[in-house]
């Protein structure tokens, strides 16, 4: 079924059953998939993760995390993005990227102007350009660059 | 391996989240021209875009092809939790 085009009958929360066309199978509403998915990533991620010992690393389904040293988490995600292509053929929505930076060390200016500089600083995060910065203050004490 | 996957577990976005905040507690020191970031990353239409055959081939322990730049080659071992294969 994962290969091919069909036609996924689900119920809504008013209890109606929508019925969603699909090209290529697999739904984030269907409970095997998130194994399924877990699965197949897992050992890529894994393997780039043991490159980089500074770095840690969480998931859920398809929300990765990446706690480590700015730098160091930058290298990593440009080595994950490039790899998770070759290997599995998913595109990392870079875009959509967040980055916190816990704790009041920095204020949003001074963490938004250190993130743009880092991000300049190698050509090896150019694949990362499109992660354009800003600062949200998602709790009192985490800063986050996102895109705007 | 310093990573953790929780999308076998029960409740396992409260774990990840619960995880992800311990392990950034846990670094005391702080450099200010490199500070210690949490990164979030997504992909783009996830579940229904990775390749079928990888599955297999953790489900199977053997690559049946290259991965990661050609580290891991055809024929290769591939981890794979024991419980996956009951």
């Amino acid at each position: 079924m994962q290969v091919h085009s069909l036609t996924l009958r689900f119920t809504d929360h008013r209890g109606q059953p929508p019925y969603l066309t699909c090209s290529k199978g697999g739904q984030q509403s269907d409970g095997f998939e998130t194994v399924r998915f877990a699965v197949t990533i897992h050992p890529s991620t894994g393997r780039v993760f043991q490159r980089h010992p500074d770095c840690k690393g969480s998931a859920i389904c398809n929300d990765i995390f990446v706690v480590a040293p700015l730098q160091e988490a930058l290298t990593l995600v440009a080595e994950l993005k490039l790899i998770l292509k070759q290997d599995l053929d998913p595109d990392l929505d870079v875009p959509k990227f967040n980055c916190y930076v816990p704790g009041n060390h920095l204020d949003d200016d001074q963490a938004r102007a250190l993130f743009k500089d880092t991000l300049a600083s190698r050509q090896s995060f150019s694949d990362l350009a499109a992660m354009d910065v800003g600062v949200y203050k998602g709790t009192t004490s985490c800063r986050c660059a996102y895109r705007r | 391996m310093s990573t953790y996957e929780f999308a076998c577990q029960k409740d396992g976005a409260t774990r990840c989240a619960q995880i992800t905040q311990l392990i950034a507690s846990n670094r005391e020191v702080h450099d200010a021209d490199n500070p210690l970031v949490v990164m979030h990353l997504d992909i783009i239409k996830a579940f229904c875009s990775v390749r079928r055959q990888a599955q297999f081939d953790v489900l199977a322990e053997r690559a049946s092809t290259s991965y990661d730049n050609r580290n891991v080659r055809d024929g290769d071992m591939i981890p794979c939790a024991p419980s996956l294969r009951k």
